[in-house]
C-alpha cells in the first residue's frame, strides 16, 4: 500500500514528531518555543509530501489506473530545457553577494531575478497550455515576444554603444579618427556584401554580427579596464586670477588647446590682439583694418571677443566687468572674467555681457591682459 | 502580416497517441478575437482595409481643409483694412500659425496620404498594404494628434510662434501658453502616422507589384508616392528630434537654443529647415503625380517622357535635401554658405521645369477633353508656374534679402501649394470619385468650382506680389495706413482685392462641399469606365471590391488598361488605334478567370486603441504627468493586444456565401 | 473608332469651354511686372536709394524679366495648345513616349538660363558683404518690439562721436557715405530692413551680423521688423534718416549736448520730478540728477524681460514713439517731411518735434495706456512668466496731471 518514496517520507515525518515532543520537554524558555514550532513544521511538510508521493505512487505512473497514462500531467511529454532555473541561481547569488558588496550588483541581480520570474512562469504556464508542443512554444513567444525583442534589442545596443563610447575614450584623439573611419568602412563594407550576395545563409550572416559584436564589445571592456586617456580638466578661473592678483601656483595653468575650441569666428564683436612688441589693440568688427583701443558695446547684449596672443609668454584676456555697490550698501569689489592663457599665436574667446551703464560702475569697464602693464582696451557702454 | 494565412486546414496533433483536442489559434486565446463587423460603425473602426482608411483620411483632412479655410478667411477679413481690429494681436498670431499648420499637416499631406492609401495598391496590383494594422494606426494616429492640437483652441489658446516656430520666440519666456506645446506634441503624433505610412507603403511597392509591373511600369502617381514616402522617411526623424529638443526646452529646462547658456539659435532653424524644404517636396510631388495621371487621361495620349518625369521626381526628391539655407538667407549665414544654397536653390529649378514641359507636350497632338479633373490639372500647370517663376528669382540670393518674409513670398508659396498642390489634389477628386464611389461628382458643378478656386487663387495671391514687391511684411496683425501709398499699387487696394479673392476661393471650395452632397443625394451611378482611362485602378468594380481584383492583373506595359482596350489597326491612312474591347469586357474576362484563394487581412480593434494611447500621454506631457502613465499602459496594452490576437478571424466568424466551399475564403472579413 | 462608340463608356460629350483663362494670369503676371515699376509706397524695394539696394535691384531686375517672359511663354504655350488640340473628334493620337533629344535640349535649356543667373548672383553675394569701405559703424540692437542704435565713438563720416550716442526708431546716417550696422539681439530674433537702402539681415541673440547701409540723398527711409517677433511685430518698426555732413554734425553736437534741467517752478520742472518718480527705474536721460546732485540711472536690466528700454535724452528729435509706431507729429508735418526735396530735408527734419507739428493725442495716450495702444502682454496682470519682469511699457496709471506734466518735461527733451 506504501509506496518506496512515501515511506522514507512517513518515517521522517514519525521522526519529526518525536523530536518535537522531545525537544519541546528537554527545552524550556523561547528557544524551546522556537524549536518545537521549527520542528512540527518540519513534520507537517514532511506529512504534506508523504502524502503527495502517496496519491501519484512516488510517480509510478503504470501503477495508477488505467487512462491514467495519457490524461496525467506526468504522463505528458516531459518539458524541453530551461535556462531559467541556472539564471534563477545565479540572480539570487547575485542578490547575496550585491547585498554585502556593491548595490549595483544588487540592483542588477534583482532585474534578472524579476526576469526569470516572469520568464519561469509563462514558460511554465505555455508548456502545460496544450498537448501541442509547437502550439505552446508559439503562445509562449507570442505573450513574451514582445518584451524582450525591444528589451535585449535595446541591451545589446547598449552595449554596443557603451563598448564603442569606451573604446574612444581610452584611445587617443588622433588614433580615434582613423578607428572611427577604419570600422564605419568594414561595416560599410560588410553590409554591402550581404546585400550583395543574396545567396549568403541566414547562419552566416548571424554569425558574422555576432562575431563583430562580441569583438566590439570585447575590446570595449578591455578599454573600460585599462581607463580612459588623460582628460584635461580646466578649473574654473577665478576673479584673483583674471585682475593678477592670484599666487603664482594658481596662475600656471595654459590650455594649448583653446585655440582649437574656438567657435563661432564670425560673431565677435572684436578681435583683440596682444601684439609681439606688447601693444594691445582691437580690431572691430567692420573695420578689420583699424587699429582701436576702444570698442562699443551695447548693454544688456552677450557679445563675443576673440583674443590672440602673439607674445611668446603665455597670456590670458581679461574683462573688467566694473564694482557695483553690494546689497549690504558696502563699496563691492571689482568683477572680471578671463579667457585661459594661451601661449605665442594661441587664440582664446571671451564671451561677456556689461547689463549697467558704465556710469553705475565705479571702475571702467575695459580689457586688459594681466602681466602687460599699461595696455587696455576701454569698453564704452552707453 | 501582410496577405494573411489562413488557419491551417490540418490540424495540429500530438505525436504518436493522436487523442488530444485540436487547438486552432483563436480558440486558445479567445479573449482576443478579431472584429469581423462587415457593416456599421463597427467596419469603420476597426477596419484594416486600405480603403476604407482612404475615404476616411480624404474625410477627415477635408474637414481640416474647411478648418483651415475659415482660419484663412480671418486672417483676410483681419487685413481687409488698415488698423483693422478683426481679430487682436495674440488671436491673429494663433490664427496664421494654425492656418499654416493646418494645411500643411492637416490637409495636403493626409490628402495626398488619403490618395495614395486607395489608389497605390490598386494601381499596382496588389489586395492590400504590406501592413494593414499599421495603415490604421497611422490613420487614427493622424485623426487624433489633429483633434489634439486642435482643442489647444479651447485650453488656453493655440499655438503662436507661427508654423516655422523659430527659437528662442517658441520658448517659455516668449510664449507662456501651452499652445507650443500643443503643437510639438500633435506634430510629434501625427508624425508618428506619417513615418509608418511611409514605411508600410515602400515596403507595398517595393514588394507588392502585380505580375510584370516593373518599376518603370509603375504609374506616375505611384512613382511619386514612392519619393514621397522616401522623403518622410528621412525628413519626419529630422522634425521629431527637433520637437523633443523644443518640447525638453519647454518643458523639462533644457537648453538647446538659449543663447545664455550658450547655444546657437540657428540651430532650430537649421533643424526646421532641414525637414521643412524637403517637407514642400512632400506637399507637391503627389499633386505632381494625380495631374500625370489625369493629363495623359483626357489627352488619350501617354505622359511625355515618362522615364523624365520620374527621374525628375527622384531628382528634386534628392536635390531638395541640399537646399534648406535658402529659407535663412537673411538669416546671417555669411556669404559662402548663402552663394552654395542660392546656387542648389536654382538647380532644383531644372527638374521641376521638366516636369512643365513633359505635362505641356504630353498635351500637344492630344485629344484634349476638358472634363473638370482635367480643367483642374491645366490650372495646375499655369498656377505652378507662376509659383516657379517667381521661386527663382527667391533662388537669387540677394534679391531673397529684401523678398524674404514679405507677402512676395506668401504670394509664391500659395501659387504653389493652392496653385499646385491643392489644385492638383482637386483634379485628383473629380477624377477619382466615380473609382471611389460609383457615382459621378456633377461635371457642371465641378466646372464651376474650377473657375472659381482658379479666379479666386489669382485674385488672392496675384495681389500678393504686388503687396510684397511694395514692402509689406509677413506675419503682421495691420498695416499701416501712413506706410500704403498711392494710385494704382497702394497697399490698401490689392489687400482688400486679395481679401475679396479669398471668399471666392471659398466659395468655389464649397461649391465643391455642395458637389459632394448633391451626388451622394442623386445617386446616379457611374459608367465603369468613365473617362476612358490608362490604368490598373480601372480594371476592377467602381467602387472597387474588398479584394481589389477577381484575379491579379498581369501587367504588359505602361498604361496596361488602355493597351487591353486599344489595338492599333493598319487601315488605308495608316496605322490607327481602334478600340477593340470596351471596359466590361476587360472586367469580365478578369472576373471569369478569377483567383481561387484570396486572402485578406482581418480587421483589428488594436489600432485605434495604441492611437488613443498617444493623445493622452501628450495631455499628460502638458498638464499632468500622471496622465502619461495612464496613456503609456494604455499603449503598451494595445501592443499586447496586437501581437497576442490571432492573425485570422476565427474559423466559424467566416461567412461564407451561398455557392460551396471553394467561394468560402472569398468571404468579405471587413 | 466611331465616335458614338467612344461615349459608350465615356461620359459623354464634354462640355467646351470657350473662356480664355490663360488671360487672367497674364494680367496677374503683367501686373506683377508693373509693380516693378512703380514706386508709391515708402518700401517700395524696386526704388532703390543707395548703392547697395541699387546692387540688388541690378541684379534682380533681369531675373524678373527672365521669369516673367519664361511664364509667359509656358502659358501662351499651354493656352495655344488647349485651344488648337481640344477634342473636335480627330482620332486617338499616336501613342508615343516622347521625343529624348527634345527633352534634353529641354532640359539644358534652363539650366544655361540659370548658369547665367548664378553668376551675377553669387558676385553679388560677395560684393555686398564687402566691408572695407566702412566709414561709420552703428550698433542696431532688437529687442521686443524697437530698435536701439548706439553709435560707436569713434569717427562717422566725417564727423567725430566722442561720447556715445543712444537713440531708437530712427537710425540717423551721413548720407552718401557707407554705414555699417552690426545687428544683433537682446531677445528673439528680429529683422532689420530698410528696403530701399539695402536687403534685409537677422538681429540674432548671441550672433552679431553686419549689414551695410549708404544712402545716396538726405530723406527718410521707412522700413519694418521682418522676422516674426510676437505679439507686436506688426508695430516694431523702423526708419533710416541720411542728413548731409553738416546736418549731421549738428544732430550730433545736438544728442551730446549736456542735459539742461527745467527751469525752475516751471510745469517742465514738476514734470521732471514726476519723470525721476515714475519712469527713470527704466528709461535714462543723460544727465538727469536728483535734487542732491546725485545722477538718477536706470536700471532697465532689473525690470524689463530685454533688459532695456529707450533712452529718451532726446525724445523730440524722432518723429514717432513706441517701435516708431506712433507719430509725434501730425499728418501734415509728417507728409512734408516725407515728401521733403533733399536740400530742404536736414532744416526740417533738425527742426524736430516744433509746436507747430506736434501731435500730442499719441503721446497722452501712450502714457495713459500703454499696453492699450500696442499689444505687449497676453495678461499685464500676470508677470509669472517672466519672473515679475515687464514685457514692455507697462500701465504705469498716471493721472492727468501727472500727463500734463510729463508732456511738458519731455517737450523740451530735444
Amino acid at each position: 500500500m506504501f509506496t518506496t518514496g512515501s515511506k522514507l517520507l512517513l518515517g521522517a515525518t514519525v521522526l519529526s514528531v518525536v523530536g518535537a515532543i522531545a525537544f519541546g520537554v528537554t527545552t524550556g524558555g523561547p528557544a524551546g518555543v522556537l524549536g518545537t514550532i521549527g520542528l512540527v513544521s518540519l513534520a507537517s511538510v514532511f506529512g504534506f509530501l508523504a502524502g503527495i508521493n502517496l496519491y501519484t505512487r512516488d510517480g509510478n505512473v503504470a501503477a495508477l489506473e488505467p487512462g491514467v497514462e495519457r490524461t496525467s500531467a506526468a504522463a505528458q511529454p516531459p518539458v524541453g530545457r530551461s535556462l531559467w532555473p541556472i539564471v534563477g541561481a545565479v540572480g539570487v547569488g547575485g542578490l547575496a553577494v550585491g547585498a554585502v558588496s556593491q548595490p549595483v550588483v544588487f540592483k542588477v541581480s534583482l532585474i534578472v531575478v524579476l526576469a526569470t520570474v516572469v520568464e519561469w512562469m509563462i514558460q511554465g504556464w505555455s508548456e502545460r497550455a496544450s498537448a501541442d508542443r509547437a502550439y505552446n512554444e508559439g503562445i509562449r513567444r507570442r505573450l513574451l515576444h514582445p518584451l524582450e525583442f525591444p528589451i535585449v534589442g535595446a541591451l545589446i545596443g547598449a552595449a554596443v554603444v557603451y563598448a564603442f563610447s569606451r573604446i574612444m575614450l581610452s584611445i587617443s584623439k588622433d588614433a580615434g579618427r582613423w578607428v572611427f573611419i577604419i570600422l564605419g568602412t568594414i561595416i560599410v563594407a560588410i553590409g554591402f556584401l550581404f546585400a550583395a550576395k543574396r545567396g549568403l545563409s541566414k547562419g552566416t550572416a548571424a554569425g558574422i554580427v555576432a562575431v563583430g559584436a562580441l569583438a566590439l564589445v570585447g575590446v570595449g571592456v578591455a578599454s573600460a579596464v585599462s581607463g580612459q586617456r588623460t582628460i584635461e580638466e580646466h578649473p574654473h578661473i577665478s576673479t584673483a586670477v583674471c585682475l593678477g592678483t592670484a599666487t603664482e601656483a594658481e596662475t600656471e595653468e595654459i590650455d594649448d588647446k583653446a585655440s582649437q575650441d574656438v567657435a563661432a569666428k564670425s560673431n565677435v564683436i572684436s578681435n583683440v590682439e596682444l601684439t609681439e612688441d606688447g601693444r594691445l589693440v582691437a580690431f572691430n568688427l567692420g573695420t578689420a583694418d583699424t587699429e582701436y583701443h576702444e570698442i562699443t558695446v551695447p548693454r544688456s547684449t552677450t557679445v563675443h571677443v576673440l583674443f590672440t596672443n602673439k607674445t611668446e609668454e603665455p597670456r590670458r584676456l581679461t574683462v573688467h566687468l566694473g564694482t557695483f555697490p553690494a546689497a549690504d550698501g558696502t563699496a563691492g569689489s571689482e568683477q572680471a572674467d578671463c579667457t585661459t592663457a594661451v601661449n605665442q599665436d594661441g587664440v582664446a574667446f571671451l564671451t561677456f555681457r556689461l547689463d549697467k551703464s558704465q556710469a553705475a560702475s565705479t571702475t571702467p569697464y575695459r580689457l586688459t591682459v594681466p602681466g602687460v602693464e599699461g595696455q587696455e582696451i576701454s569698453l564704452v557702454v552707453p | 502580416m501582410a496577405i494573411i494565412e489562413r488557419p491551417s486546414a490540418v490540424p495540429a496533433t500530438v505525436g504518436a497517441g493522436g487523442t488530444t483536442e485540436l487547438v486552432t489559434p483563436s480558440r486558445a486565446l479567445g479573449a482576443y478575437r478579431r472584429p469581423v463587423s462587415t457593416t456599421g460603425w463597427k467596419s469603420w473602426l476597426f477596419t484594416v482595409d486600405h480603403k476604407k482608411l482612404g475615404i476616411m483620411y480624404g474625410a477627415v483632412s477635408l474637414f481640416f481643409f474647411l478648418v483651415g479655410g475659415i482660419e484663412a478667411l480671418l486672417i483676410r477679413l483681419q487685413l481687409a483694412a488698415p488698423d483693422n481690429t478683426v481679430l487682436s494681436a495674440g488671436l491673429y498670431n494663433e490664427m496664421f500659425t494654425m492656418h499654416a499648420t493646418t494645411m500643411v499637416f492637416l490637409f495636403v499631406m493626409p490628402m495626398a496620404a488619403a490618395f495614395a492609401n486607395y489608389f497605390l495598391p490598386l494601381q499596382i496590383g496588389a489586395r492590400d498594404v504590406a501592413f494593414p494594422r499599421i495603415n490604421a494606426v497611422g490613420f487614427w494616429l493622424f485623426l487624433f494628434g489633429g483633434i489634439f492640437l486642435n482643442t489647444s483652441w479651447f485650453l488656453g489658446g493655440a499655438a503662436d510662434g507661427g508654423w516655422f516656430m523659430y527659437s528662442p520666440n517658441s520658448s517659455a519666456l516668449f510664449s507662456p501658453s501651452h499652445g507650443i506645446d500643443f503643437w510639438v506634441m500633435g506634430l510629434q503624433i501625427t508624425g508618428i502616422a506619417s513615418l509608418v505610412g511611409a514605411i508600410n507603403l515602400i515596403v507595398t511597392v517595393l514588394n507588392m507589384r502585380a505580375p510584370g509591373m516593373k518599376l518603370m511600369n509603375m504609374p506616375v502617381f505611384t512613382w511619386m508616392v514612392l519619393v514621397v514616402q522616401f522623403l518622410l522617411l528621412f525628413a519626419m526623424p529630422v522634425i521629431t528630434v527637433a520637437l523633443f529638443l523644443l518640447s525638453f526646452q519647454r518643458n523639462f529646462g533644457a537648453t538647446f537654443f538659449d543663447v545664455n547658456q550658450g547655444a546657437d539659435p540657428l540651430l532650430w532653424q537649421h533643424l526646421f529647415w532641414i525637414f521643412g524644404h524637403p517637407e514642400v517636396y512632400i506637399i507637391i510631388l503627389p499633386a505632381f503625380g494625380i495631374i500625370s495621371e489625369v493629363l495623359p487621361t483626357f489627352a488619350r495620349k501617354p505622359l511625355f517622357g515618362y522615364k523624365f518625369v520620374v527621374f525628375s521626381g527622384a531628382a528634386i526628391g534628392f536635390v531638395g535635401w541640399g537646399v534648406w539655407a535658402h529659407h535663412m538667407f537673411a538669416s546671417g549665414l555669411g556669404p559662402v554658405s548663402v552663394a552654395v544654397f542660392s546656387v542648389a536653390t536654382m538647380l532644383i529649378a531644372i527638374p521641376t521645369g521638366v516636369k512643365i514641359v513633359n505635362w505641356t507636350l504630353t498635351l500637344w497632338g492630344g485629344k484634349l477633353w476638358f472634363s473638370t479633373a482635367m480643367l483642374f490639372s491645366i490650372g495646375v500647370i499655369v498656377l505652378f508656374t507662376i509659383g516657379g517663376v517667381s521661386g527663382v528669382t527667391h533662388a537669387v540670393a540677394p534679391s531673397d534679402t529684401q523678398q524674404t518674409d514679405t507677402y512676395h513670398i506668401v504670394a509664391h508659396f500659395h501659387y504653389v501649394i493652392v496653385g499646385g498642390a491643392v489644385m492638383g489634389l482637386f483634379a485628383g477628386f473629380y477624377f477619382w470619385w466615380p473609382k471611389m464611389f460609383g457615382q459621378m461628382l456633377s461635371e457642371r458643378l465641378g466646372k464651376w468650382n474650377f473657375w472659381l478656386m482658379f479666379f479666386g487663387v489669382n485674385l488672392t495671391f496675384g495681389p500678393m506680389h504686388i503687396l510684397g514687391m511694395q514692402g509689406q511684411p509677413r506675419r503682421m496683425v495691420v498695416w499701416p495706413e501712413k506706410l500704403t501709398g498711392d494710385g494704382f499699387f497702394d497697399l490698401a487696394f490689392w489687400n482688400q482685392v486679395a481679401s475679396v479673392g479669398s471668399f471666392v476661393i471659398a466659395a468655389g471650395v464649397l461649391l465643391f462641399v455642395i458637389n459632394i452632397f448633391y451626388t451622394a443625394k442623386k445617386k446616379v451611378a457611374a459608367p465603369l469606365d468613365p473617362w476612358d482611362a490608362r490604368t490598373l485602378e480601372w480594371i476592377t468594380s467602381s467602387p472597387p471590391k474588398e479584394h481589389n481584383f477577381d484575379r491579379i492583373p498581369t501587367v504588359h506595359s505602361l498604361d496596361e488598361f488602355f493597351h487591353r482596350k486599344y489595338e492599333e489597326v493598319d487601315t488605308e491612312n495608316g496605322p490607327k488605334l481602334v478600340k477593340v474591347k470596351t471596359a466590361e469586357e476587360v472586367l469580365a474576362e478578369e472576373e471569369a478567370n478569377a483567383d481561387h484563394h484570396i486572402h485578406l487581412p482581418s480587421p483589428s480593434y488594436w489600432p485605434i486603441v495604441l492611437a488613443l494611447g498617444f493623445p493622452i500621454i501628450a495631455y499628460g506631457v502638458i498638464f499632468n504627468l500622471l496622465l502619461t502613465i495612464v496613456g503609456t499602459a494604455l499603449v503598451l496594452l494595445a501592443i499586447f493586444g496586437w501581437c497576442l490576437e490571432p492573425s485570422v478571424a476565427d474559423d466559424s466568424d467566416y461567412d461564407p456565401p451561398a455557392g460551396g466551399d471553394s467561394t468560402k475564403e472569398l468571404a468579405t472579413l471587413g | 473608332m466611331d465616335r458614338s462608340e467612344a461615349t459608350v463608356t465615356t461620359l459623354g460629350e464634354m462640355s467646351s469651354t470657350r473662356r480664355r483663362w490663360p488671360l487672367a494670369a497674364l494680367a496677374v503676371s503683367a501686373g506683377t511686372f508693373l509693380a516693378s515699376c512703380a514706386s508709391n509706397a515708402p518700401q517700395d524695394y524696386f526704388d532703390p536709394a543707395g548703392p547697395n539696394a541699387e546692387k540688388i535691384d541690378t541684379l534682380q531686375r533681369p531675373v524678373f524679366y527672365i521669369a516673367g517672359v519664361v511664364a509667359l511663354i509656358v502659358i501662351g504655350a499651354v493656352g495655344y495648345i488647349v485651344f488648337k488640340f481640344k477634342d473636335r473628334g480627330q482620332d486617338i493620337p499616336e501613342q508615343s513616349h516622347g521625343n529624348p533629344k527634345l527633352e534634353i535640349a529641354l532640359t539644358i535649356l534652363p539650366a544655361i538660363i540659370l548658369a547665367g543667373i548664378a553668376v551675377p548672383t553669387v558676385v553679388t553675394v560677395f560684393d555686398l558683404n564687402k566691408q572695407d569701405d566702412t566709414e561709420c559703424i552703428i550698433n542696431v540692437t532688437g529687442q521686443q518690439w524697437w530698435w536701439e542704435y548706439d553709435y560707436a565713438t569713434g569717427e562717422c563720416g566725417g564727423v567725430e562721436i566722442s561720447q556715445p550716442i543712444v537713440t531708437s526708431g530712427e537710425l540717423v546716417i551721413p548720407a552718401d557715405t557707407p554705414v555699417l550696422l552690426r545687428v544683433t539681439s537682446r531677445d528673439v530674433i528680429h529683422s532689420y530692413w530698410i528696403p530701399r537702402l539695402n536687403g534685409k539681415r537677422d538681429a540674432v541673440p548671441g550672433r552679431l551680423h553686419t549689414l551695410r547701409m549708404q544712402a545716396d540723398e538726405p530723406g527718410i527711409y521707412t522700413g519694418q521688423c521682418t522676422e516674426f517677433c510676437g505679439l507686436s511685430h506688426a508695430r516694431m518698426r523702423q526708419a533710416a534718416v541720411a542728413l548731409n555732413q553738416a546736418d549731421f554734425q549738428t544732430w550730433v553736437d545736438n544728442q551730446l549736448e549736456p542735459y539742461t534741467a527745467p527751469e525752475a517752478g516751471t510745469l517742465a520742472a514738476t514734470g521732471e520730478q514726476t519723470f525721476i518718480a515714475n519712469c527713470s527705474k527704466c528709461h535714462q536721460v543723460n544727465g538727469i540728477a536728483n535734487a542732491d546732485g546725485t545722477p538718477v540711472l536706470s536700471d532697465p536690466d532689473l525690470y524689463v524681460v530685454s533688459g532695456v528700454a529707450p533712452n529718451i535724452t532726446n525724445l523730440m528729435t524722432r518723429t514717432a514713439i513706441a517701435g516708431w509706431t506712433f507719430d509725434l507729429i501730425n499728418e501734415e508735418c509728417r507728409d512734408a517731411l516725407w515728401t521733403a526735396s533733399p536740400d530742404e530735408f536736414g532744416a526740417m527734419y533738425l527742426a524736430g518735434v516744433t509746436p507747430d507739428c506736434f501731435d500730442e493725442a499719441a503721446l497722452r495716450d501712450w502714457l495713459r495706456n500703454p499696453p492699450g495702444m500696442k499689444p505687449m502682454y497676453v495678461d499685464p496682470n500676470n508677470l509669472d512668466s517672466t519672473g515679475g519682469k515687464y514685457r514692455g511699457m507697462p500701465m504705469l496709471n498716471l493721472n492727468e496731471n501727472q500727463i500734463d506734466e510729463l508732456v511738458a518735461y519731455l517737450l523740451e527733451r530735444k
